[in-house]
């Protein structure tokens, strides 16, 4: 093992492109992020740390309750399918789903931990639970004070008055850059559009009898893209979107999609049986019944709920956009 | 909204009276430090010794690595030693002061992911197998992470590599077998 002179104060943690770390020297912690072929560093004087503010985010236990019974009813899923393919993908995936979700509830509450320098603030990506919160405190705090001494309770309302002076002058005695108003994105709006095309596509692959090939074709790219989208849009939501009713609705969306994946793949194995029946009697294969994803009353499900949910979410996005937008002028107004 | 003085310092949180959130504040004596840079000292006799890049300043400390005397602007300490800006700056060009470096290549995850991930698209190892073991042999001396970490990734990639090439080896040894058979035994 290389030399090194570092002691490690948190776990890793990862993200899809690689992962953070924190470390401790004798002067400076170390703040690594890997994105798997190389390494940043950013170090942090232990003498230059002025405040460490942990904030603990609002309990998502009503959010893992709904996503954990989700998963559930995914899993029993099994119980309703016949096939020992079909019984296996919904026992696995929905077992998976249910672990993560006991996982993340057992993992305790999320976290953001800032760290104050007199140029910085420095969000700390691994520092994401109160756990490793506590524990970070517990090893960095004795290690600052012997580099720093702990500031004396007697000189805790004149610093606290020092502060309030300069968030009381205004901007321009702040100390950092204004705020930026963060805008919401489309990319919500765009999944609801998905959802209002695909309902008419499928609807067209169905009913009219001489566009179906292409229609069909045109299907084999929008329902994925209806997926990634509405699964970007979920990963991306993080901070940056105050709407909250959306959400929901974009993964409510998603388990019928998932549904629709189920009943293209059943009708897809009916299909492969009956090339495989034609083929052991001698018959052509019947390539025209694979044309359509969906059978008749399938189809006015899957495109009646993509409706339903498009023209909901995209009223529901419109009007809570402007809703922000209208807080936001507010706030601003002097 | 400012969280008040008499909830910083404790092992317990507080409510955020504007989010309603817990928030838990540790301070530190480096807030009330005034923020101010190093300033040269004028000379005050011509038989003072000056910084070597401002004459008119007062050396204060001789550079670690080529000697130059410094004035207080010009001096930087990195790692308890004292170093002139032109010293500092090859110093980070040669990978020679660790403790400023921002980032570094991890040589071994990359050995690594070409001994490993072609192969599962079959043809790539031809190419990819000796590519890991030219960068394990390459860049075995090389300085990996700033943090701990050890060599495995050098061995296992050194490993598979060695055993792809064994084997795309003996698989053109069996398809070059299998073709002059069928050459030798063919009917003519």
């Amino acid at each position: 093992m290389t030399r090194s002179i570092y002691r490690r104060l948190t776990g890793r943690a990862r993200t899809l492109g690689g992962y953070s770390q924190l470390w401790i020297a004798a002067d400076h912690i170390l703040l690594v992020r890997s994105a798997r072929f190389n390494e940043h560093y950013q170090r942090f004087a232990l003498a230059d740390i002025q405040a460490v503010v942990i904030t603990e985010e609002p309990s998502r236990t009503p959010l893992q309750a709904a996503l954990g019974a989700t998963a559930l009813l995914w899993t029993l899923g099994f119980l309703l399918v016949s096939s020992t393919f079909a019984k296996g993908f919904f026992g696995v995936t929905g077992a998976l789903a249910l672990a993560s979700v006991v996982l993340d509830m057992a993992r305790g509450r999320r976290c953001r931990c800032h760290l104050h320098t007199a140029v910085s603030r420095e969000l700390l990506a691994p520092v994401a639970r109160m756990r490793i919160a506590r524990g970070l405190l517990e090893k960095l705090q004795p290690a600052i004070e012997a580099v720093q001494g702990a500031v004396p309770i007697e000189r805790i309302s004149a610093i606290e008055e020092r502060t309030s002076a300069f968030a009381a002058a205004g901007p321009a005695a702040a100390v950092g850059p204004p705020e930026i108003s963060i805008v919401p994105g489309y990319l919500a709006e765009v999944v609801f559009g998905m959802f209002l095309i695909n309902a008419g596509l499928i609807l067209a692959s169905v009913f009219w009898s001489r566009g179906t090939q292409p229609v069909t074709n045109a299907l084999l790219s929008t329902l994925p893209a209806e997926i990634v989208t509405a699964i970007v849009a979920l990963i991306r939501r993080g901070s940056r979107d105050p709407r909250r009713f959306i959400y929901p609705l974009i993964m409510i969306g998603l388990l019928g999609t998932g549904w629709d994946l189920a009943e293209i793949g059943r009708h897809f194995g009916a299909w492969f049986a009956s090339v495989t029946t034609a083929a052991q009697r001698g018959n052509p294969a019947p390539i025209a019944a694979f044309f359509s994803f969906f059978d008749h009353t399938h189809a006015l499900i899957a495109a009646g709920w993509r409706a339903v949910a498009g023209v909901v979410g995209l009223a529901a996005a419109l009007w809570q956009r402007q809703k922000s937008a209208a807080s936001r002028a507010q706030a601003a107004a002097p | 909204m400012p969280i008040p003085a008499d909830s910083w310092n404790r092992d317990s949180g507080v409510r955020c009276r504007a989010c309603g959130q817990t928030v838990r504040v540790a301070v530190f004596p480096a807030i009330e430090r005034a923020r101010s840079g190093a300033l040269p000292e004028a000379l005050e006799a011509d038989t003072e010794a000056s910084c070597f890049y401002h004459p008119e300043s007062r050396a204060a400390v001789p550079c670690d690595e080529c000697g130059r005397f410094l004035c207080r602007l010009c001096e930087l300490e990195i790692d308890s030693r004292h170093l002139c800006p032109v010293c500092f700056k090859s110093g980070v060009a040669s990978n020679k002061l660790e403790i400023v470096e921002t980032s570094r290549i991890m040589y071994d995850t990359i050995a690594l992911a070409l001994a490993t991930f072609p192969v599962l698209l079959f043809w790539p190892p031809v190419v990819c197998a000796p590519a890991a073991l030219y960068t394990v042999i390459r860049r075995w001396r090389a300085p990996s992470s700033v943090v701990p970490r050890t060599r495995v990734r050098f061995y296992l990639a050194a490993l598979f590599a060695l055993a792809e090439i064994v084997g795309i080896g003996f698989l053109i040894f069996l398809l070059t077998a299998a073709s002059i058979s069928r050459r030798r035994y063919a009917t003519p």
